[in-house]
């Protein structure tokens, strides 16, 4: 059985933890006579509906195989996923390294690795970029960019 | 007419020309750029804009929007890579016209009909916004909640063939929208113990994580899978009379057909763009050059999105309610302002409305001049490496997403919903009911329970007068709609067989 047939699930495990987590808001005996509470119940029961909906329609489908087949070219997500994560490191190095710094390293391991060998480009626009944007943002536009903690001031 | 003559002395202001440029410029190269559309553009813009005048800022966001329908034609053309999808279909006979050596005559149409089009959009929104924010000024709470529900259920069902994965979506929406302490309550709901979450999350993070973040990632995808040919421009960016004659009525009549669907929720550009070039198929005496470069077949869908941006805009200004990601990112940004669009906007803000509708004319303009004599400086994006191009939407996204509260929670917020957005996407969970659900969760909640509160707990309110009766049809229609149509199409194909295979085609286009 194909994974993607279990997808009609995941709206049940969320609808499941949303539950818990509504069920945990205090209720009040006075203000609004329907509470915090009411309209989180109505999503859970949108959840629920929504994974009924689902599991239908992959039934439906499940009868045409092709529905179900996917491209093997287009399965890359381990790429993207260490994409994110580099992301991830980007966004933990910024307040400490600073917003320079840390997008200067940040494009210049990215652009090496999906700009191969066109070093020069690469370089430039790691440098220019963060320095740029960071002149224009904080000194033109006002908009506050992490300097960095453990930079001297 | 008052209004409609001080709309233009607001437009015509100096720094709202400037701004209405820096719009559809912004515009027109994320039209033309893979890997953000127009809803991220305009979140990444937000931090910008705080401080400036709110109608200067809606002048310059509206401007990304309808710039971008333009821009999107030339990748679709030069390179068979549509950077939205509402030129999808503009790729079939485009990119079909550019091999032939007609890239001019291509680039030349889309943008002729985008700026007639789009004018009869402008045209159309302006006659009808007024009457409709009147009619709507009836509106009590429950209609309210019902107007909105069908927004969403429209959205939902007109999202794909799949509504109970359009429906998860708007559930989780909403479900995020009430993150942060309840207003009427005052009570704590699902912050889990973070400090930050207690205003909510903010949209702006959520919506450049799900189309700038996440779309990167699919580029990440794209990349490893090589990328198309480019074409270069051969021929004048001029039509011939032949030309001329062969597009205007397509450019007409997809003008229409792009403004009608705008209106509607959940139709939207991309779907006026199908119903664009069918049409035109199907009224052309010649359907076989379809598919093969037949200038049809770029008039009409390249005048069907830009008309649907301006259609749009009629229900976002005289209901509140966004038909699209996009509208409802603009949604967002206006209640960001302290404005909440809807029928008493055009009233209490008149300049801000006419101003705006009124800065389109000019816009409109502006991108003739862009994409015809021009055309060549975005040209040049479309050679841009890849490689080069998804790190820098990335640090953008990072700068967009921390420099408006300066809060790394936000950033983690972008990165959740981006990751999140990638593997939605792989199981085919549309994304825009979710932004949409997240931008109206609140309003919808609150109208809920105002109306409940007017009934005493009752919800026979919601059946209470002839508008809420409506409504609630046409909210059961919307949600009923994905079935009954599977229904239907079954039925048609059991019986006429000739028709099934027909009606394959017409999916496959």
């Amino acid at each position: 059985m194909s994974y993607t047939r279990l997808g009609f699930l995941l709206p049940l495990v969320l609808a499941a933890f949303y539950e818990f987590m509504t069920e945990r808001i205090p209720s009040l005996a006075f203000g609004d006579p329907l509470g915090a509470r009411a309209f989180p119940r109505l999503i859970v029961a949108g959840l629920v509906l929504s994974a009924v909906l689902w599991a239908f329609e992959d039934r439906g489908r499940a009868k045409t195989s092709e529905a179900l087949t996917e491209h093997p070219e287009g399965n890359h997500y381990v790429a993207a996923l260490a994409v994110a994560a580099a992301v991830l490191v980007y966004i933990l190095a910024l307040v400490p390294l600073g917003y320079v710094i840390s997008t200067l390293v940040f494009l210049l391991v990215l652009t090496s690795y999906f700009n191969k060998g066109k070093w020069i480009a690469n370089v430039a626009t790691s440098v220019m970029f963060p320095v740029a944007s960071y002149l224009l943002f904080t000194k033109l536009l006002g908009v506050a960019l992490p300097y960095g903690e453990l930079l001297p001031a | 007419m008052e209004h409609l003559i001080s709309g233009f002395a607001v437009a015509l202001q100096w720094d709202n020309l400037i701004y209405t440029f820096i719009g559809v410029f912004i515009g027109t190269i994320v039209g033309v750029l893979p890997g953000i559309g127009p809803s991220a553009s305009i979140a990444l813009l937000v931090p910008i804009t705080f401080g400036m005048n709110p109608t200067s800022a809606l002048i310059m966001m509206s401007g990304i929007y309808y710039g971008a329908m333009y821009g999107g034609s030339i990748s679709s053309i030069l390179i068979n890579t549509p950077g939205e999808a509402s030129s999808v279909m503009t790729a079939i006979d485009g990119y079909q016209m550019a091999k032939k050596g007609r890239a001019g005559a291509a680039l030349a149409v889309a943008a002729w009909g985008s700026f007639i089009a789009g004018t009869i959009g402008i045209v159309a929104l302006s006659l009808l916004a007024v009457p409709l924010a009147q009619f709507a000024l009836e509106f009590g709470p429950a209609e309210y909640f019902l107007v909105m529900l069908f927004s969403m259920a429209a959205v939902s069902a007109l999202a794909g063939d799949a509504p109970g994965k359009a429906v998860f979506s708007m559930m989780l929406g909403l479900a995020v929208a009430t993150v942060g302490i309840d207003m009427q309550t005052g009570q704590e709901r699902f912050t889990f113990a973070i400090p930050e979450f207690q205003d909510g999350i903010h949209f702006v993070a959520v919506v450049v994580g799900l189309f700038a973040v996440a779309e990167v990632l699919r580029g990440v995808e794209d990349w490893y899978m090589g990328t198309n040919e480019v074409i270069r421009i051969k021929g004048k960016l001029m039509l011939t009379r032949d030309e001329w004659k062969r597009s205007i009525k397509p450019i007409a009549r997809g003008g229409i057909i792009g403004f009608l669907l705008g209106v509607l929720p959940g139709a939207g550009t991309t779907i006026a763009t199908f119903l664009s070039y069918a049409a035109e198929k199907k009224s052309s005496k010649h359907p076989e050059e379809f598919g093969h470069g037949a200038i049809e077949g770029v008039a009409g869908p390249e005048s069907a999105n830009n008309a649907a941006t301006m259609g749009a805009m009629v229900p976002l200004l005289s209901l509140g309610l966004p038909g699209s990601s996009t509208t409802a990112v603009l949604l967002g940004v206006l209640i960001m302002y302290g404005i909440q669009p809807g029928p008493t906007l055009f009233t209490a803000k008149p300049e801000l409305v006419w101003g705006l509708i009124n800065s389109m004319y000019v816009g409109n303009i502006m991108l003739l001049i862009l994409n015809l004599p021009l055309i060549g400086l975005f040209v040049r994006l479309v050679y841009l490496p890849v490689g080069l191009l998804l790190p820098i939407i990335l640090a953008l996204s990072v700068m967009g997403a921390y420099g408006l509260n300066s809060s790394v929670i936000d950033l983690y917020v972008m990165l959740f919903f981006g990751v999140a957005g990638y593997l939605l996407e792989k199981i085919k969970v549309p994304l825009g009911p979710m932004v949409l659900a997240l931008v109206l969760g609140g309003t919808l909640e609150q109208s809920f329970r105002q109306a409940m509160t007017i009934s005493s707990g009752s919800p026979k309110i919601f059946v209470g007068t002839p508008i809420c009766v409506v409504l609630l049809i046409m909210c059961i229609g919307a949600i009923s709609w994905p079935f009954i149509s599977k229904v239907m199409a079954r039925r048609t194909a059991a019986s006429t067989p000739k028709r099934a295979i027909e009606n394959q085609v017409g999916e496959t286009l």
